[in-house]
């Protein structure tokens, strides 16, 4: 077996641990095992589409994707990052409605593909995997409204501050310190929310203010207590 | 199914011979969806149509309510197409009509990048004229036209 690669075991899955079927036992683990499928999709090639509806779930195993809408002026809206243990499309089920964002991969990613009449069985059969989707769709619903909030009252400066702590959160960091995502500067400025330019300017700005250092796309946090005061964190 | 063999079910699927590149295209930017039973909505009457399903493997129908004849969609033909381009809400209901409905949802945005590549503009304009030939023959057998 590829270490990046899904086993088809689920028992033995590195991703478990943290994803929603975290405290299901051997058995119900073995039970979706037998339904699901192992799923590669290149870097840059679309997961989902805003619109489609989706006939099961994928749970991210190996890969970083994002998750975006496009507005009307067909520009990109990076509304959050997919990663190992993610789960996707499972609201879109859960509510019968057309899938509300697309998601490409970032890089080579690896995904579990569960069919929704099995996605739902797993539901049906075992309370705690519901209340794990539950508390999941919770979470997302909490980080959307932190996100809607920050969109609306901070300044472009103290989202990217706070836009850079969220991928240090999400993706940590490599062994020389950079972020552990290579993003373009457009997709760094599609999740600030703002234009190319002044996502440039300002990390440039950051730089200048040791609050980053650069080398090429790569990005280094060097001081996150400056960053979360720039970012207005206080908790 | 990996990348290889989408690749090659869109080949099976188009009705004339086509391009690697443009059936690469086609899988990358598309997001495969399979239906594994019948009756699976694919549009809902009133939906705002987002993309289109490209359909490879089985086939779907479309549900007229005032009509008791059933529309086919086949293979290699595009579910959602009218209303997509002229940015209609659906105005039928689109669902699986095989235990297995194997498709690629493709939306605007990647819609207008494969209008780039050669092959598939042609492609859409014979989807096109296949359904304005639908639509005349379930007009004519319904007597509101004649044709020659």
């Amino acid at each position: 077996m590829n270490e990046t690669t899904p086993p088809l075991n689920c028992q033995l899955c590195q991703q478990k641990d943290i994803s929603a079927f975290h405290n299901l036992n051997n058995d119900e683990l073995d039970k979706i095992g037998e339904l699901k499928t192992c799923v590669a999709f290149k870097k840059g090639q679309m997961i989902m589409h805003e619109g489609a509806r989706p006939q099961g779930v994928y749970c991210i195993h190996n890969g970083k994707a994002k998750l975006y809408r496009i507005g009307t002026e067909g520009k990109e809206q990076i509304l959050r990052f997919i990663t190992r243990g993610d789960l996707l499309g499972y609201r879109s089920i859960l509510s019968d409605e057309p899938i509300s964002a697309s998601v490409s991969a970032l890089e080579d990613t690896f995904a579990c593909y569960i069919p929704k009449s099995s996605f739902f069985q797993v539901i049906e059969e075992n309370p705690k995997f519901s209340l794990n989707v539950l508390k999941l769709s919770c979470h997302e619903l909490g980080e959307a409204g932190k996100m809607i909030t920050s969109l609306a009252q901070k300044t472009v400066r103290e989202r990217l501050a706070e836009i850079l702590l969220i991928l240090h959160a999400t993706f940590g960091s490599d062994e020389e310190g950079f972020l552990d995502i290579k993003l373009t500067r457009e997709e760094i400025s599609n999740m600030v929310g703002t234009a190319t330019e002044s996502a440039i300017r300002l990390l440039s700005e950051f730089k200048d203010e040791g609050l980053i250092s650069t080398q090429g796309r790569k990005i280094r946090v060097e001081n996150a207590l400056k960053m979360k005061n720039v970012a207005s964190i206080y908790d | 199914m990996s990348f290889n063999e989408l690749k090659e079910s869109v080949k099976r699927a188009f009705p004339f011979t086509i391009s690697d590149e443009l059936a690469h295209e086609i899988v990358f930017s598309g997001s495969f969806i399979e239906f594994t039973s019948c009756g699976e909505t694919l549009f809902q009457e009133g939906d705002r149509v987002k993309g289109l399903y490209l359909i490879l493997n089985g086939k779907a129908a479309i549900s007229i309510p005032s009509r008791e004849e059933t529309f086919w969609l086949e293979p290699g033909e595009m579910a959602g197409l009218d209303s997509f381009v002229i940015q209609e809400k659906q105005s039928f209901k689109i669902y699986s009509a095989t235990e297995l409905l194997q498709t690629l949802f493709i939306d605007r945005f990647c819609y207008e990048l494969l209008l780039e590549i050669d092959g598939f503009q042609g492609f859409v304009n014979y989807q096109m004229a296949k359904q304005i030939q639908v639509y005349k023959k379930a007009l004519s057998s319904s007597g509101n036209l004649v044709t020659r």
